[in-house]
């Protein structure tokens, strides 16, 4: 008799089966007894280039926050270390180039380190800079580009197949806080002469506070504009200063105020202690190198992180280790941006920035664990042990809108008085 | 009535430095047949001469502006002697000279930024005493600009009239080889108008930035157009129409923005206004206010 067919089938299917049954059992224990652990692959570093205005009207802030850049490798190769996955993947900024706080050299850098192969490129400072890097250069070479401080909300409506991120909250946060904190120091109705270099970050700014300055129903008066590398700032102080504002709103760089400043103080009609300024001001040595008379009493708001436990711990830190360099208040945005790219490349295992930019999001945003700089060997050990981490930065808790940019930003109400910069509120935008 | 003075008196101050950077193009072109677009520069090296005096030497803001005069003028005659000479003795045509002028602006522009880097310089001037006469305001650095402004004009103007190298000068513009035929030894008039050329760069250096108050290795550059515009409107080639295109045109772009003449325009379209001067010269008077390509 013949044997059913079946039979010897079902014999050699079931001990097919059975072994397919051990070997997922199999797998299944291993990856459960390592949380879902990722498979080897093979070792990477993750390159890094830096654009930093070192001179030019933003040198202030250029040489800090290349600092706290790489403050920020440092760590991060530091608790690669302690987990023993130095030998898989580290962090290298390979190059820091200067753009002059101007658009050309900005490309240029951005064009000779994109021949360098780096991944991610940190920078721009400013906007229509980081525009213009992500436009010719970043987007085509998919590269992402992380800016610490551009605030244009253009930046944010990019076509730039998420490979464009904003660490600091866009400008449409900054005027709403503006428009709320001035309210609340003169009077929701008050009458305002606002000015604004005439660049893509002044003309965008001042538009955003103008609509939501009237929306509340505030009165405008003179609006003017300049063009920062005019000869002579005399006539600009002359119309700005035209009627009777209760106050002043003024878009600029402390290095160009330093032209226009001294120019409003000879009018004799204008005093800084009713006037406002953009976020950029928030420096007290650039203030100080102004002059008391145009420059003492000036207000703004800036994002920052308040005063929390965190942020007080990584200005000491960041003073401890960079004592040469001043804290501008923006280097905490900086260093936030290496560890961010950092434990994104980790968990895609990619160093190509293209097939990390959505972990950008994944690692920074909720669900997950809460990690923060001071746990760092904690998160990637986390990282690798495939659990879902959310990324608290010192700059903000980082959450990231599907665009690349904050959704929720904190902002602080400061004066300049006696050469000190003061924090007088802070508020939470969302 | 204050708000017309108070722009008409920043208008000479700003046309005062036009004008000395307004001769230092005209006086080489005359002689020379060079229009030299590296002119900004020897501005900017004006400055920073003076920043090396004044901020780095400590040393006041008279002697770093003689030493902004002196340091530009040295320059000037090293660059006749090292680039501009070399070139004319390979009989350059003026297309090359003026590609060649192009060429040395972007080298010293680049010197200065390798040197003495972009971030903004200021001098250690009190720019917050202000003087008020009669309703209008001037600073300290203001009234030094306005004050050595009109007497280095002043002087330039004596200069052509008064002496003999004046003459000379004047003669050699007019006809470079009747000149060196009636004996007009043409080579040292060449390098005393270098000289004349970098005094007033390294002067007009200083009072801009002083105008200024912060400055980066651009400044010069910056002022190129509103200059030229002078140049033209006063008839390329002469010294003393430099003078009055360099006060019009300043005074032009101050005025624009007068209250007055339909509210003013805003003070970002000044520098049209100097383009449109510069238009409205070349199509209603090309050959300019006192200009036929000749000294004075």
């Amino acid at each position: 008799m013949r044997k059913h067919p079946a039979s010897g089938w079902w014999r050699g299917g079931a001990m097919a089966l059975l072994c397919g049954v051990v070997a997922l059992v199999t797998v299944v224990a291993t990856a459960t007894a390592s949380g879902d652990a990722k498979p080897a692959q093979k070792p990477f570093q993750l390159k890094i280039g830096n654009i930093m205005p070192l001179t030019g009207d933003l040198s202030a802030f250029g040489p800090s926050l290349d600092a706290a850049a790489q403050l920020g490798a440092q760590l991060v190769n530091a608790a690669l270390k302690a987990d023993h996955l130095s030998s898989k993947f580290s962090v290298r900024i390979v190059d820091t180039q200067d753009d002059q706080s101007k658009i050309p050299p900005a490309v240029e850098a951005a064009q000779k380190l994109a021949s360098e192969k780096v991944n991610v490129i940190i920078g721009t400072l400013s906007s229509g800079s980081t525009i213009a890097v992500a436009q010719s250069v970043a987007i085509p070479k998919k590269i992402v580009v992380i800016t610490p401080t551009s605030s244009s909300p253009a930046i944010t409506a990019l076509n730039d197949n998420n490979l464009v991120f904003q660490m600091g909250p866009n400008d449409n946060f900054q005027a709403r806080e503006l428009a709320t904190s001035i309210a609340k120091q003169i009077g929701p109705h008050a009458l305002l002469n606002i000015g604004w270099r005439n660049d893509d970050y002044g003309n965008g700014a001042s538009a955003l506070f103008k609509t939501l300055w009237k929306k509340q129903g505030g009165r405008i008066g003179v609006t003017e504009s300049w063009d920062p590398n005019a000869p002579s700032f005399d006539s600009i102080a002359q119309k700005l200063v035209g009627g009777s504002p209760t106050a002043y709103m003024i878009f600029d760089f402390p290095q160009t105020f330093q032209k226009l400043g001294p120019a409003l103080v000879r009018t004799g009609k204008w005093s800084p202690k009713n006037t406002f300024v953009s976020a950029e001001f928030r420096d007290a040595n650039a203030l100080s190198a102004i002059g008391a008379p145009a420059t003492d009493g000036l207000r703004g708001v800036a994002s920052s992180n308040g005063t929390t436990a965190l942020q007080n711990s990584f200005t000491a830190y960041f003073k401890r280790m960079e004592p040469g360099k001043p804290a501008t208040g923006y280097e905490s945005f900086a260093f936030d941006t290496v560890i961010l790219a950092s434990l994104a490349a980790l968990q895609a295992d990619a160093p190509s920035g293209a097939k990390f930019t959505k972990d950008i999001v994944a690692v920074s945003n909720a669900p997950g664990k809460h990690f923060t700089y001071q746990h760092l060997a904690a998160a990637i050990k986390a990282i690798e042990a495939g659990k879902k981490i959310d990324y608290d930065g010192v700059s903000s808790p980082i959450d990231f809108s599907p665009q690349g940019a904050p959704n929720a930003a904190r902002y602080d109400l400061w004066a300049y008085t006696g050469g000190q910069i003061k924090v007088l509120s802070t508020q939470t935008i969302k | 009535m204050t708000e017309f003075l108070q722009l008409v008196v920043d208008g000479l101050i700003t046309g005062s430095i036009f004008a000395l950077a307004g001769i230092g193009i005209s006086l080489p072109y005359a002689i020379l047949r060079i229009v030299n677009f590296a002119q900004g520069e020897y501005i900017t090296y004006g400055a920073y001469c003076a920043v090396l005096v004044n901020i780095v030497w400590r040393g006041n803001m008279a002697l770093a502006t003689v030493a902004a005069m002196g340091g530009v003028a040295a320059l000037s005659v090293l660059l006749e002697f090292g680039f501009w000479r070399p070139l004319r003795n390979r009989r350059a045509s003026h297309f090359t000279l003026l590609l060649a002028s192009f060429g040395l602006s972007l080298v010293m522009r680049g010197v200065l930024f390798v040197i003495g880097s972009s971030n903004p310089r200021t001098y250690r001037v009190n720019v917050f005493q202000v003087y008020d006469i009669g309703g209008v305001r001037l600073s300290q650095s203001e009234l030094i600009a306005v004050v050595l402004g009109f007497v280095a004009i002043t002087l330039v103007a004596l200069l052509f009239a008064k002496t003999h190298t004046g003459r000379t000068m004047r003669a050699l513009s007019d006809d470079h080889s009747l000149a060196a035929v009636a004996g007009v030894n043409t080579d040292r008039l060449i390098v005393i108008t270098w000289i004349v050329t970098g005094v007033l760069a390294g002067l007009a250096g200083v009072l801009q930035g002083l105008l200024q108050n912060s400055f980066d290795p651009n400044m010069g550059g910056n002022l190129l157009l509103p200059v030229f515009a002078a140049v033209i409107l006063g008839g390329v080639g002469s010294a003393y129409g430099a003078l009055a295109g360099g006060l019009l045109v300043g005074i032009a772009m101050q005025l624009s923005t007068w209250s007055v003449l339909w509210g003013g325009l805003s003070p970002i379209w000044q520098q049209v206004v100097a383009f449109v001067v510069l238009v409205l010269a070349l199509l209603i008077k090309p050959q300019g206010l006192l200009g036929q390509a000749r000294l004075a």
